[in-house]
């Protein structure tokens, strides 16, 4: 059995225009994004600065459009070819090998056959949070799941999970997802770096600083540049990172439903992984605060189920903040789920 | 660990990358520099009467100084009065600077500079020639960090006349006076020529290795000399009141009707360029232009052939100067809502123009060099990008 073939095509065709448009805006919005800031520096920037330094200026700011579209593709490439393993570094997984994991491998390299895909490497994290997501590329991908994971499915319910993981590598969007997330992330911590900025000098001169003697114009100067210049920092990458958040859901949501679908035609067995996520729904609560934290900070909208912050309380996740919503609600997915069992796969 | 090198070099790289592709470029009329024409005189000076003058590449400020200053290896307090002269390039450094000696006399006139080197004419009728050091001190801070002046008196010449006019190229140095004209080699002062003329000598000019001098008096003429003091002669009518050089020839105007004339150096009229109003006015020189400015009109003259290559309704500032590349003016501006710079091209057509900062305003003499208009008025000196900047690419 081979996704390609699977029980439905059409939903795979919006699947590829999805990423097609998502990969058309993800070189666009880089792009957009630098030359938002140089307008605003040709404008705003530079009445600032002829009014700070009390002289006029004639000439622009400027970015080499050359340079610019090798810093962005280089960037992407830096990115395809090191996300994944900046990934599982980052959740400090593990590749294990067939000795370590006999079921584990044996269980996937079946799957991959049975979806048409290459064999994909197998990574462990230890942590009882039980979640699994896919990094890389279909030729050169790897499955990730967690030891929480292993110890709480039946053997079904992981095999569903795994399928789902190598259908989101034969359908590819895990490389386009692998790339996708990091203008919402540079755009997400510019703003907060802008905000801590202002809120840093505005502390500072709330404590005095500058002494008596200070220059009024010069304090008034940097007020004024420091406030327009972060402000417009906060409000354009928050403009950004909306766009980039939206076009992150143009992909994010469906895939996961495709995913799904994907998994149902390689097992014939959707109730599986329905049940699968119920269970792993289930388990958030009971996670610890401190083991959840481990896997927030940008690759949660890789994983299979999101960390849902009403899980965790009052604590906040860094992850909802950068990426809200990034998964399509995990009862809608389980009933889609019912519903595939019940019409046959 | 490799890989985490590999991945650092090419973040490193990328970054490098993105800095190397952005920046301001600087606009045409910006400010570069400012302020380093306050460095120069090793005293005060009492007025405020320092002369700038350009060469192309070099700017010159010669100052009349006076007063009494302290030796201290004597312990003895002395009166002095010389010239002081500094040197800048276009970046607003200080090339070199000179003094003449205490006891010698103040610039009596108008300063000539050309190729690097100052032509002072002294009370006294002394032609002195003021040039970096044949040492090759370039006039920064010594060892001991004391400053270094760079710059000498390298020759003196006696011509005994008062009110001596000067001319000069990196070939030769002409003086003139009440009734002759002195020819001096640039290298060591040494006397070319002096021929007497019998008649006062209001204008003197030098193109490469020829003079042209004025003659007023009964019968105005036109000296054309060479280095050996080889003349022609050609007459000239009453009311000639400049004498200018362009493309190895030279001018005069106004003669009859609107009309300048042109001689090659042979002393004959080969061209006599019709400019009307603006005939009166001395032209500025950029390359082989004339370039006629006043009463609201502006126009260009080829060198070369006579020709008026064209006219435009313009009116530019007072300070101008001319370059090959067209002219600029400095002053009051109405289009850049006061004081400012404006460039005109070779064409006639306005190329730019800019606001300047309150300092200089509109004060200041205008000057060309290299790639900077500088603005200097008595103590400070403004440079601004005559052309728009470079931006800088690593592709």
């Amino acid at each position: 059995m081979s996704l390609r073939t699977d029980a439905a095509p059409s939903a795979d065709r919006e699947l590829r225009v999805r990423m097609g448009v998502t990969l058309l805006f993800l070189v666009v919005l880089p792009f957009a994004f630098v030359y938002t800031f140089l307008l605003l520096a040709n404008t705003v920037g530079i009445a600032l600065l002829e009014w700070a330094t009390e002289r006029p200026y004639h000439g622009e700011f400027y970015v080499d459009p050359v340079v610019l579209t090798v810093v962005v593709l280089g960037g992407f490439v830096v990115q395809y070819r090191y996300g994944p393993t900046a990934v599982l570094g980052s959740v400090d997984a593990r590749r294990v090998t067939a000795e370590e994991y006999p079921d584990l491998h044996a269980t996937v390299t079946r799957l991959a056959a049975q979806a048409g895909v290459p064999e994909p490497e197998v990574a462990v994290l230890e942590a009882d949070l039980p979640n699994a997501f896919a990094v890389g590329t279909a030729d050169d991908g790897t499955v990730v799941v967690s030891t929480g994971l292993l110890d709480s499915l039946e053997d079904r319910e992981l095999e569903a999970v795994l399928a789902h993981e190598l259908a989101h590598l034969g359908n590819r969007d895990a490389s386009l997802m692998t790339v996708a997330w990091l203008l919402p992330t540079i755009t997400y911590y510019l703003a907060v770096v802008a905000f801590w900025v202002l809120y840093g000098f505005y502390r500072l001169l709330g404590a005095g600083a500058g002494g008596g003697s200070r220059d009024g114009r010069g304090l008034a100067v940097a007020a004024v540049v420091i406030t327009v210049t972060t402000v417009l920092t906060m409000a354009v990458s928050a403009m950004f990172w909306v766009a980039s958040v939206l076009l992150y859901r143009l992909l994010s949501r469906h895939r996961e439903y495709a995913a799904d679908r994907g998994a149902a035609a390689i097992t014939g067995d959707p109730a599986a992984l329905a049940s699968a996520l119920e269970r792993i729904d289930g388990r958030m609560p009971e996670i610890p605060d401190e083991d959840l934290r481990r896997y927030d900070g940008g690759v949660e909208a890789l994983y299979l189920a999101p960390l849902e912050a009403r899980a965790f309380g009052s604590k906040e996740l860094i992850s909802t903040d950068i990426f809200p919503d990034s998964h399509p609600p995990t009862d809608e997915r389980i009933d889609r789920l019912r519903e595939l069992e019940r019409g046959g796969v | 660990m490799r890989r985490r090198r590999t991945f650092l070099a090419a973040v490193g790289a990328g970054l490098a990358t993105a800095i190397a592709g952005c920046g301001y470029q600087a606009g045409a009329g910006d400010l570069a520099w400012d302020g380093r024409g306050a460095r120069g005189s090793t005293v005060t000076p009492s007025r405020s009467d320092r002369t700038w003058l350009a060469d192309g590449e070099s700017l010159f400020g010669v100052l009349n100084q006076s007063g009494r200053t302290h030796d201290f290896e004597t312990g003895q307090w002395h009166e002095f009065s010389n010239v002081h002269v500094s040197v800048y390039d276009d970046a607003g450094d200080r090339r070199w600077r000179a003094e003449t000696d205490d006891r010698q006399y103040q610039a009596d006139g108008e300063p000539a500079v050309a190729d690097g080197s100052a032509y002072l004419p002294l009370e006294g009728g002394i032609v002195a020639a003021v040039g970096p050091d044949s040492e090759g001190d370039d006039g920064g801070e010594d060892d001991d960090g004391s400053e270094g002046n760079g710059g000498e008196v390298r020759w003196t010449a006696e011509v005994g006349e008062p009110d001596l006019r000067l001319a000069a190229s990196g070939r030769l140095v002409v003086a003139a006076g009440e009734g002759a004209v002195h020819g001096f080699d640039p290298d060591d002062g040494e006397t070319l020529f002096t021929i007497g003329v019998g008649a006062d000598v209001p204008g003197v000019a030098v193109d490469g290795d020829r003079a042209w001098a004025r003659v007023g008096g009964t019968e105005s003429r036109l000296l054309a000399l060479d280095t050996d003091g080889r003349r022609a002669t050609a007459a000239l009518p009453d009311g000639v009141r400049w004498l200018e050089t362009a493309a190895g020839r030279a001018f005069v105007g106004p003669v009859e009707d609107g009309l300048t004339w042109g001689f090659d150096g042979g002393g004959e009229r080969v061209v006599d360029p019709e400019v009307g109003g603006v005939a009166g006015d001395r032209p500025l020189v950029g390359g082989d232009r004339l370039y006629h400015v006043g009463r609201g009109e502006l126009l260009a003259v080829d060198a070369r052939s006579g020709e008026r290559v064209w006219r435009r309704e313009r009116s530019l500032p007072d300070e101008r100067v001319a370059t090959p590349d067209g002219l600029y003016a400095h002053g009051s501006l109405p289009d850049a809502d006061g004081c400012g710079l404006v460039a005109i091209d070779a064409d006639g057509e306005k190329r730019w123009s800019a606001s300047v900062p309150d300092e200089p305003g509109c004060s200041g003499g205008l000057f060309a060099l290299g790639d900077r208009l500088v603005v200097a008025d008595d103590f400070r000196l403004y440079g601004f990008h005559a052309r728009r900047g470079s931006r800088r690419s690593v592709v």
